[in-house]
């Protein structure tokens, strides 16, 4: 109390702006030389790259629900792979043109989320989660059986990139990089801070007068569309659609890449992504059972590093 | 002049699932008056508080606010659009955002623009210490902070009636007193106030009228000068 005295706090202060500083420095760094990525020549690195930026979009677009609002949802597959499979659909079986399947596969994951927001919204916590699962299930069975439409377990090809891999690459960085700052610039609007309050404690955010269930609706539209357009993204890097990505196992990667890379920051589950392909890359050189040392370590990050591997570096940066 | 009844309980009764808590309630506030509910912990002073704030799910008689308006079936979030504000017992901040943002979230729907007094910069002109620390997480502050910030949240709204839930609670004799003192400066504002506390001395600087509660029902009730204090005494006392 400054006039009492008769409390002291002795807390610190964290100092947050200067790691702020230093951690867009580093994305900006790490933006720029992974431009420099094509021109190398490499096609696997290239193949390689433009999956972990699509990637990275959808971990992010995730943690828009996920750590900024404290909603896990074990669904996002099925926005991933109806906005892509709507697209497949569209250009591939109905001959539109190459855009407006684009564009329309992400309208379709605007509106799966907020169709499956407004119905599974209400549960909470692991209830939730089950139901976002069970939904996303729902539309792997469809994709799985209705083979005229889905082409069942063989997917649908046949459809252009509109890109060569190269210009794909450019284009890819382009949309993630805007897509990523729209969402930064969501998670710290008032209706982003209005989130965080949820997270930490809804009540309080009703009785501070805000209907928490639009809220909630709000957050979870717009992390289903920023998951559709890396949907779409997907689609065109492989011109295939398979159920895979319709899969319950395709909604667990955003949710591992998280945990590892650290929900409580933006950029986390970004640095996720980059560490969950490259180490998935590199084990599975030496053994078929990757899926097991990666089961490992992520159990140790939970239980020993809640920051995940951005919250180890921050405090490795603030103990020196 | 007939003054507005702000709020008048009649036979509210409410429930923890199976269990009933409160025993047909009734009381009043008017307009720009500190009323206190009084009794000993778990009497159902918090339980009081959180019914007219629509926080407890079962809950049944009549809760009119403003001679206007049945609080009793609506949720908590067009409860306090209407004009309660709530602070909970410890201030109920949100211990991982910073004070500024705890301000910021209730900031943007107060009903009546026109109207409106409470602004950021009203608030830091009654707190001071709130503009030395907007910016460190609040799960930093000490208790009376807290407190602060939760009474500067719930002021934010421009509520015609703000709800504090013990805010003597646990507090050192200096900051007890420099909680007496906002309260008594909401009060000029023109807010009326609904406080349930337990601290009698406390109770004495700030209360205009008093309802003693014990196992969930009001005992006694009167002005705060007419009532003895071995009356409210014999009601606190641990027996």
């Amino acid at each position: 109390m400054s006039e009492g005295g008769a409390v002291e706090t002795t807390v610190e202060t964290i100092e947050t702006v200067p790691t702020m500083e230093k951690s867009l420095i580093a994305v900006i760094a790490v933006i720029a030389a992974s431009l420099l990525i094509p021109l190398t020549g490499n096609k696997y690195a290239l193949y390689l790259s433009t999956k972990i930026w699509i990637l990275i979009l959808y971990a992010i677009a995730f943690n828009v629900l996920f750590g900024y609002s404290g909603l896990l949802s074990f669904g996002h597959a099925l926005f991933f792979s109806g906005s892509a499979y709507t697209l497949a659909i569209l250009v591939a079986r109905l001959d539109y043109p190459l855009v407006v399947g684009f564009i329309l596969g992400i309208a379709a994951a605007t509106l799966f989320s907020a169709v499956v927001g407004t119905l599974s919204l209400r549960h909470r916590e692991i209830h939730f989660a089950m139901v976002t699962l069970a939904f996303s299930m729902l539309f792997w069975g469809i994709v799985m059986k209705w083979r005229d439409v889905t082409g069942g377990e063989d997917g649908i090809t046949g459809f252009p990139r509109g890109f060569s891999m190269f210009w794909f690459y450019y284009f890819t960085v382009l949309v993630v990089v805007i897509c990523s700052y729209l969402m930064y610039r969501f998670v710290k609007s008032d209706i982003g801070l209005i989130l965080e309050g949820i997270r930490e404690n809804e009540t309080r955010v009703q009785f501070s007068g805000h209907s928490t269930l639009k809220y909630r609706l709000y957050a979870m539209i717009v992390s289903g569309t920023f998951t559709g357009v890396a949907g779409v993204l997907w689609a065109l890097l492989d011109r295939t659609v398979t159920p895979t990505i319709a899969h319950w196992t395709f909604s667990a990667i955003p949710v591992i890449v998280t945990l590892l890379g650290g929900p409580q920051s933006f950029i986390g589950p970004a640095v996720g992504t980059i560490v969950y392909v490259i180490i998935q890359d590199l084990i599975t050189k030496y053994t078929l059972y990757w899926q097991f040392i990666f089961g490992v370590a992520i159990v140790a990050v939970v239980l020993f590093f809640r920051g995940g591997v951005v919250g180890i570096v921050e405090r490795y940066l603030r103990g020196r | 002049m007939k003054s507005v009844k702000m709020l008048k309980l009649s036979d509210v009764n409410s429930y923890y699932g199976k269990s009933h808590i409160l025993f047909d309630v009734s009381l009043e506030v008017d307009k720009g008056e500190v009323v206190v509910l009084l009794g000993r912990n778990g009497v159902g002073k918090t339980t009081t508080l959180r019914t007219i704030m629509g926080l407890v799910s079962k809950r049944t008689g009549k809760i009119v606010f403003r001679e206007e308006v049945d609080l009793i079936e609506l949720p908590p979030y067009r409860i306090a659009k209407h004009g309660v504000g709530y602070v909970p017992d410890y201030g109920g901040v949100f211990p991982n955002l910073t004070v500024e943002e705890n301000l910021k979230i209730s900031i943007k729907q107060s009903v009546r623009q026109s109207d409106r007094i409470f602004d950021m910069e009203e608030i830091f002109k009654i707190f001071p210490q709130l503009k030395e620390f907007a910016k460190r997480v609040a799960g930093t502050l000490s208790g009376g902070e807290r407190r602060m910030l939760g009474i500067a949240r719930g002021l934010l709204l421009n509520p015609d009636l703000l709800l504090i839930d013990e805010p003597s609670e646990g507090l050192a004799p200096k900051i007890v007193h420099n909680i007496a003192e906002i309260i008594k400066t909401i009060q000029e504002y023109g807010v009326s106030l609904l406080v349930a506390d337990q601290n009698l001395p406390f109770v004495e600087k700030i209360a205009d009228r008093v309802y003693v509660m014990d196992k969930g029902e009001i005992k006694l009730s009167g002005k705060m000068d007419e009532l003895s204090r071995q009356d409210l005494e014999r009601f606190l006392a641990f027996s």
